[in-house]
């Protein structure tokens, strides 16, 4: 069956295709060239009759020693960034992967870079680029990175790989149409939010990121205060591509199509690399730019599939197929965006859920900047069924059939499984109807404020357990044991790229169970609300930027327009963070945070059985509840001593500690040494 | 390896701070990149309700070759391709992986010329010689040729030369100005190193001596050496000559030019188990071939007609050249198996599979001669040195100089010099032929319009004994049209066929026929290939294309065996 | 098949051949395809139904009314489902006459391919005469003998079983092999879905092989082994020095181990076999082994001696496992490398002994670190002075 809609479907491409082609065509000239036959590396075959007019040689055979590309047309550049960590724990985590006492010198510990996937970045990232031709390009990077083992001979110290260039770029141009084809690795690619792209998150103002590019440390803080923008998750919210993309513009149509094929970093599993594993994902965009009085901007159509079989045998399908409709049109003052889209999943493990494996799901939002309002807000509604989930959209996942690396993957290593959670402001995931709005006030010249307002419901009870998000030391949580997702003393901590959630499990503890004697329950509800003030003044004629960021999430067992922190709320999350940046001069600066995060369960979630409370008297149930505190208090410089490089330190102080689940608990400091260059 | 990895890094670092920098371009670099997505979907009646094993599989690669070229001067110049290569599906550097792709050095001292490092070697087709022995390479569609080229690119395959590990000079010394003179060529080069124990180094030696009298008369010798250099104490010693001596005419006049070649020479094998000691046994034999060729060019016409006629023994004996490019035992690694692996029902090497499939291609020079799938190739599988045939081949071809036509037809009847289990020798007919035609030229338009078609029939017939008929049919077609500059659609078909019987040849450790396995076949396999190419310029391009491969088994006992594949194909292909 | 023993085997006859083919009209044996009119006189036949033993074998009969070129197969299968499917074990005969017989086809239990005849397995027979492309098939009997490979020399190479993993207290064991491994095993506490086993499928010889699964959740490499310090099940058997199994002064590049190892074609998956020699006695004790009778005494079953890495020689060699389906892996002793750890046999004399070996064990390993990965292993062998023989 899958064969022939993979066979009927590349048909249909390779038409679509032709006809673009002809509709774009015209009797130009053309160069008459005729043969696929490659000339440097491969040069023509030598005549094998002995060729009497030739002078006598045997040899340089095949070797081409001219027409190389000169040293001057190639482009060489690169980030060489050398990052060593040392953490240093009084108490932690008993199934913390080093011991308490640990130096690394990649952004994870163990990994070994390059080596492995997301082992961090590599000490020094080497760029080759030709400048030969403005049609054709080749990027190719070699990523060299050490591990400092001490062992010489064993050959695992150092190590050369490519992390992250390995790709080609070829552009035509026919008249009013320009095509160009990407190939390689790593195309960071997106077709619209249901379909490609991933989800953004809220920096944290004092960590670095390795994929940081401000070359003068203080702008960023400027930055943070001026633009509302987020350094934001690699690859700014689109998704790493194995493969190939195809951009065909068709300029007078102001129409242009995109062709997405291959492995996303989340399609499949390391030990299916380079095996014939039956999984290719495959995309397209048909967009029309819109430029009118009226409106201005784009509607475009998408489809994206992940077209997979469960096993290499068996041919049993594993698909996720997503069509939707995209547009972003500003209309009048208002901006209008919006997508609503099908999504079908189907492998076994969907049957776990209603209709068969489809699902369907829209978002809206309405923006009023400063030139229709004085403080400019959007306001996003969105209903997403459980069904429309992809691994490398921006919707966060909550269906367990869509796993990263496909159905073959075990729930403890799915880093794209967030069930239930309780989401950042702006967020959207699947089984979920909700609202967003966002608000941006410049109270004073310096003062600005920007709250943020998020309220959602569960579409159907499909799971009993909740998720959080640890938003105090998220990075250095997620090194304890990286990538697994039911770590921690208590088998709840997920643990992934950079950040760190918790798994809570609804009732079924004795005193109150998820779910009543028909097995149904009310559906969840989850609030969000955001506020953070940003101000910015001198001090001694030097900079001085101020960042607050409050917030408070909660989930409930059913829905609530606020908050509710009554008899409903299951969780609740608060957390304050605040940070100072200082600019002593203007290539030095200091960085100084406290972050303080609250996490207070309530009786109808996981109760503590370790804490000498009678566990057999429900009435002493609340005084098993989770309620723990952790914070984080740092302080950090930057001292950039040229235009392209930058040293910087981290050491912070972390502590968390739960009253009542008191393996829960650690703390330590965390000094992080970073050397940056780029050329 | 690892060493090896490490010690590139470190080169290529420094090699690109010098170009950073460097403003001359004594140093240059040339890349392939080359990125390659593949959907495989095998079909048809084997796969009927039995899914125990692997029926569908995507698979491909980036990699990016980066050949660095130092000329300091004409006395020393030098080229290293590192490779990069990550599978598909691996991001941020998993299971990336590094090789010293080839590595030669090569300069002029004086008039003496020298190449060290990884060499190209080729002589006559009886002494270093790599034969293309895969049928229907001339007249097919471009978009086979492209999968062709990938494979020989991996496997190091140009023309019909061996890339060799070793060194090589050569001197010719001038007599006049007319070209009178005396041309000295060696090389030297190891096969397989030795294990410091029971394996010797095994190495090849060889070269020619060219005395050309005149501008159109040349005489030479060639001479090649495979042999073992013995440690103390090794199980076997090997040796095997080969000695060849020709003449090679040409007189070219206004209307027409005449080529002429005789070549000749011995071969000389010679196995000694347990060499210095008295338990030591020999095998040993000798064997020689006679070879002349004839070319007659008419300018006027455009045209050239080729004649051969050839004998070669029984026992003779060229390494270098009788050994294929194509490993028939070796398994692809698309769908292996028809079966569970416990099962082991291994699938047979398809025409697609032996022009698509890179796991299945040799590039070592073996001292036996490998096994050959006769419905393939049966008159000349080891080439033109192919043990025991004698007979000619005539054929006539479109000239170079024929721009809107590239056509040519070519009829060969050998015999086998003796019998192979039996008295009675086997017949070989083979006739080939076909045309691309340049329509686009033809009619005069800017774009590219070709088409092409070619077909090969081949028969093996003995009456007696061991009774052997087995005809098969090779036919190829196609058409490049380019649809918008520099698009170009192209489709294109093979259609093989193969039917009768025949005796594989079984060889023990010395090439001596030891046994013979008898097979029946009955199969029909049709390729249909189509597809659109990018072509960027004359060195980039990108094609997408869905091939399918219906391999049909007529044979009523296994007429189950029948099946199919589907594959799409995405290839870029960029050098630079 | 190294070439040696090719030569071993057609070393003369060539000689002779090479001389003699530039004389003699034809190429290799003769054949001859069946005329017309060619018929069975008597069809394919099989005499017992069992064969228990090399003196009391069935013979294979076939009569023909003309001569003619024949290939007789015999096929191991196994029940596969409620079929029986080739279990990849066969052995094929050939010759050039009117019909054959227990005379000419002399069959002992061997089997052409890596898949050894199986004891209590099902073996079809099938008859092709040249010339006609239909097979004739013959009666099936059943197969209730197995070739001994254990403290056995076959082509002058000593074969040693180290372990067959079959169970040796059943009768379905007629291997007399030692079964040493299984008995020791640890496997990584952080690693998932561990699952090191003797499973009764897909074993290359008898009914069972071993199977190693696991994933490397922690990232070490190292899944678990299998093992045996095993001066208690190796050594002890011995009744008299004499019986020690392992001879001295085997040079190690003629001292090899062979493994049949199961791949599933994986890019992650791999096996280290761990030799270890016993230099000194138990940690206590520094006084070394210096004889046989020293390692004899050692070894017998009434003293409770233990064998102490930390103070012995351990040497390894790791296999990476690419290949899907069974492979014999056959390493010399002189490509082991020195354990690096001290403490995990790192800290003998550093001196490649054979007769001081006394101890294996076989890891699954992990490379690129973190995968799930799972292999098979068989006939765990030593063999002296060569390969291990078919």
């Amino acid at each position: 069956m899958a064969k022939q809609e993979m066979k009927r479907f590349w048909a249909s491409i390779m038409l679509t295709s032709c006809v673009l082609g002809v509709n774009a065509g015209n009797p130009g000239s053309s160069d008459a060239f005729n043969s696929t036959r490659m000339n440097y590396l491969l040069p023509e075959p030598p005549n094998t009759w002995i060729d009497t007019s030739s002078a006598y040689g045997f040899l340089n055979t095949g070797i081409n020693k001219t027409n190389g590309i000169p040293s001057d047309k190639i482009k060489v550049s690169g980030v060489s960034r050398f990052l060593s960590i040392y953490r240093s724990m009084n108490e932690s985590y008993s199934d913390m992967i080093n011991s308490d006492k640990n130096f690394s010198f990649s952004d994870y510990p163990q990994a070994n870079i390059g080596g492995s996937a997301l082992g961090g970045y590599p000490v020094l990232e080497l760029n080759l680029q030709s400048k030969l031709k403005d049609n054709v390009t080749f990027s190719v990077g070699y990523s060299m990175s050490h591990n400092f083992t001490g062992a010489l001979r064993d050959g695992k110290a150092q190590n050369l790989s490519t992390i992250q260039n390995l790709n080609f770029r070829g552009t035509m141009r026919n008249d009013m149409v320009v095509t160009t084809v990407y190939a390689g690795e790593v195309l960071a690619t997106s077709l619209s939010r249901f379909t490609m792209g991933q989800p953004l998150y809220r920096d944290n103002y004092f960590e670095r990121l390795p994929w940081d590019w401000y070359r003068n440390s203080f702008t960023r803080y400027q930055e943070y205060f001026t633009l509302s923008s987020d350094i934001g998750g690699q690859f700014l919210g689109r998704s790493p591509l194995q493969g190939f993309v195809t951009e065909i513009q068709w300029l007078p149509m102001q129409i242009n199509f995109k062709a997405v094929a291959g492995r996303t970093n989340f399609s499949n599993l390391q030990s299916q690399i380079g095996r014939f594993f039956p999984a290719l994902t495959h995309g397209y965009r048909l967009e029309k730019v819109i430029f009118e009085r009226y409106a201005r901007g784009y509607i475009g159509a998408n489809f994206y599939q992940r077209l997979a079989k469960t096993d290499f045998v068996g041919g049993v399908s594993d698909n996720n197929t997503i069509g939707s409709i995209n547009l972003d049109l500003k209309i009048k003052k208002v901006k209008v965006i919006g997508e609503f889209g099908v999504g079908k999943v189907s492998n076994p493990q969907v049957q776990q859920y209603a209709n068969n494996g489809v699902g369907t799901g829209g978002s809206l939002k309405l923006e009023f900047d400063q030139r229709s309002v004085e403080n400019p807000f959007s306001v996003e509604f969105y209903q997403i069924g459980q069904n429309l989930a992809s691994v490398d959209g921006s919707i966060i996942n909550s269906n367990h059939a869509v796993k990263q690396g496909g159905a073959a993957n075990d729930l403890n290593w799915d880093a794209t499984l967030f069930t239930n959670v309780s989401n950042e402001v702006g967020q959207i995931t699947n089984n979920r109807r909700g609202v967003n709005l966002q608000i941006e006030a410049a109270l004073l010249d310096n003062l600005k404020a920007q709250f943020g307002y998020s309220a959602s419901q569960e579409l159907q009870a499909n799971h009993d357990t909740i998720t959080i998000q640890h938003r105090v030391n998220s990075f250095s949580r997620s090194r304890f044991r990286p990538w697994f997702q039911s770590g921690g003393p208590y088998g709840r901590v997920k643990s992934v790229w950079f950040r760190t959630f918790e798994t809570i499990t609804l009732g079924d503890n004795g005193v109150h169970s998820a779910r009543d004697a028909e097995g149904n329950r009310d559906l969840l509800g989850f609030n969000a609300v955001e506020m953070l003030l940003k101000s910015k003044f001198k001090i001694a004629g030097k900079e001085l930027v101020l960042l607050n960021f409050s917030s408070l999430n909660t989930i409930s067992s059913s829905f609530s327009f606020a908050p509710a922190l009554g008899n409903n709320n299951l969780i609740a999350l608060w957390y304050n963070d605040f940070t100072a940046a200082y600019q002593v001069k203007s290539n030095i600066n200091l960085v100084a945070n406290f972050a303080v995060q609250g996490i207070k369960g309530s009786d109808k979630v996981n109760l503590s059985n370790d804490n000498g409370v009678d566990i057999n008297d429900p009435s002493l149930a609340k005084k098993r509840v989770i309620d723990n505190i952790g914070t984080m208090t740092a302080v950090g410089i930057d001292y950039d001593f040229n235009k392209y490089s930058g040293i910087h330190l981290r050491t912070k102080y972390m502590t968390h500690k739960d009253k009542n689940f008191v393996n829960d608990r650690f703390s330590g400091f965390e000094t992080t040494l970073e050397l940056k260059i780029f050329f | 390896m690892k060493y090896k990895n490490k010690f590139l890094a470190s080169a290529i670092a420094l090699g690109l701070g010098l170009t950073a920098n460097a403003q001359n371009n004594n140093f240059t670099i040339n890349g392939l990149g080359r990125s390659i997505i593949s959907q495989n979907d095998l079909g048809g009646n084997i796969t009927k309700d039995d899914n125990s094993y692997q029926q569908s599989g995507t698979a491909g690669y980036n990699l990016f070759d980066l050949q660095t070229n130092l000329n300091v001067d004409s006395n020393f110049q030098a080229m290293a391709i590192l490779r990069a290569k990550s599978p598909f599906g691996a991001l941020f550097g998993q299971g990336t992986t590094f090789d010293f792709r080839q590595f030669a050095m090569m300069g002029k001292i004086g008039g003496f010329k020298y190449e060290i490092g990884d060499i190209r070697v080729q002589l006559s087709p009886y002494t270093v010689y790599n034969n293309d022995v895969i049928p229907g390479r001339t007249f097919e569609n471009a978009l086979f040729s492209m999968r062709r080229e990938i494979i020989e690119y991996e496997n190091f395959n140009l023309g019909n030369t061996w890339l060799l590990q070793g060194l090589a000079g050569q001197h010719f010394f001038k007599f006049n100005e007319e070209g009178k003179g005396l041309g000295i060529y060696a090389f030297t080069s190891r096969n397989v190193p030795t294990n410091d124990g029971g394996i010797p180094d095994r190495l090849l030696s060889g070269g020619n001596v060219e005395l050309r009298l005149s501008k159109g008369l040349k005489l030479g010798i060639n001479a090649v050496s495979m042999y073992d250099v013995s440690p103390f104490g090794a199980q076997f010693k090997y040796l095997n000559n080969v000695g060849t001596g020709y003449i090679s005419y040409f007189k070219e006049t206004s209307s027409m030019y005449l080529q002429a070649r005789f070549e000749g020479g011995m071969s000389g094998y010679k196995f000694t188990e347990n060499p210095n000691t008295p338990s030591a046994v020999d095998s040993a034999y000798n064997d020689g071939f006679v070879d002349v060729d004839a070319r007659l060019g008419l300018k006027n016409a455009k045209i050239k007609i080729d004649a051969n006629f050839r004998s070669v023994g029984v026992l003779f004996s060229s390494p270098s050249a009788q050994t294929r490019r194509i490993n028939e035992n070796a398994q692809m690694s698309m769908f292996t198996f028809l079966s569970t692996p416990q099962i082991g029902l291994i699938r047979q090497q398809l025409l697609f599979d032996r022009f698509t499939s890179e796991d299945i291609y040799n590039s070592q020079i073996t001292p036996n001669l490998m096994a050959f799938l006769p419905y393939y190739n049966n008159t000349n599988p080891y080439g033109k040195a192919t043990p025991n045939r004698i007979g000619g081949e005539l054929g006539v071809s479109t000239d170079t100089s024929n721009h809107v036509l590239d056509a040519s037809v070519k009829g060969s009847y050998f015999t086998e010099v003796q019998g192979e289990g039996g008295i009675a020798k086997r017949q070989f007919l083979l006739v080939n032929g076909g045309a691309n035609v340049h329509l686009g030229k033809m009619l005069d338009i800017t774009r590219i319009f070709d088409i092409n078609f070619g077909a090969r029939y081949e028969n093996t017939s003995r009456t007696q004994g061991a009774l052997v008929d087995l005809n098969s049919t090779l036919i190829d077609a196609g058409l490049t049209f380019e649809l918008v500059k520099k698009l170009d659609f192209l489709v294109g078909m093979k259609s093989f066929t193969a039917k009768g019987n025949e005796f594989t040849t079984n060889r023990n450790g010395f090439n001596a026929i030891d046994g013979f396995d008898e097979f029946f076949i009955d199969i029909n396999e049709m390729i249909y290939s189509a597809g659109i190419r990018a072509r960027f310029n004359k060195h980039q391009m990108f094609t997408l294309n869905y091939n399918f491969t219906d391999m049909k088994n007529n044979d009523k006992y296994l007429a189950s065996s029948s099946y199919n594949f589907g594959q799409v194909f995405l290839h870029y292909r960029g050098i630079f | 098949m190294k070439i040696k023993n090719l030569s071993f085997i057609f070393g003369v006859s060539v000689t002779v051949f090479a001389v003699s083919c530039t004389k003699q009209e034809q190429l290799g044996p003769e054949i001859k395809s069946a005329t017309k009119d060619f018929k069975f006189v008597q069809e394919l036949t099989v005499t017992k139904t069992e064969f228990k033993n090399l003196t009391d074998k069935p013979d294979f009969v076939a009569k023909f009314n003309e001569d003619v070129s024949w290939k007789l197969r015999l096929i191991g299968l196994i029940p596969e489902g409620d079929k029986l499917v080739p279990s990849g074990a066969e052995q094929i005969f050939t010759g050039l006459s009117d019909g054959f017989d227990g005379n000419i086809i002399d069959w002992d239990a061997r089997s052409n391919n890596i898949q050894f005849f199986r004891f209590n397995q099902k073996v079809a027979t099938e008859l092709t005469i040249t010339g006609i492309r239909e097979k004739f098939y013959g009666d099936t009997f059943t197969l209730r003998y197995a070739i001994p490979y254990h403290n056995v020399m076959y082509n002058g190479i000593k074969h040693i079983i180290v372990d067959g993993f079959e169970n040796v207290l059943t009768a379905a064991n007629p291997f007399g092999c030692l079964d040493i491994l299984g008995k020791g095993k640890s496997t990584d506490a952080n690693d998932s879905d561990i699952d090191f086993d003797r499973v009764n499928v897909r074993a290359v010889n008898g009914n069972f092989c071993y199977k190693m699964r696991g994933k490397d959740d922690n990232r070490n490499s190292w899944s678990g082994d299998i093992y045996s310090e095993f001066s208690f099940n190796f050594y002890r058997n011995a009744p008299n020095i004499n019986a020690l199994l392992i001879d001295s002064g085997i040079s190690p590049t003629d001292l090899y181990f062979n493994l049949f190892i199961y791949g599933q074609g994986s890019n992650s998956s791999g096996v280290q076999i761990k030799i270890l020699e016993i230099d000194s006695k138990k940690g206590s004790n520094t006084e070394d082994i210096k004889s046989r009778k020293d390692l004899f005494d050692f070894t017998r079953p009434d003293n409770d001696n233990k064998y102490d890495k930390t103070k012995n020689d351990g040497w390894i060699y790791n296999i990476t496992v690419n290949w899907q389906g069974w492979k014999l892996v056959s390493i010399p002793y002189s490509e082991f490398k020195s354990a690096p750890d001290p403490l995990a046999g790192g800290n003998g004399d550093r001196k490649k002994e054979s007769w001081r070996i006394c101890g294996a064990s076989l890891s699954l390993l992990s490379e690129p670190p973190g995968n799930l990965n799972e292999v098979y292993l068989d006939m765990f062998t030593i063999t002296q002075n060569g390969k291990f023989q078919f």
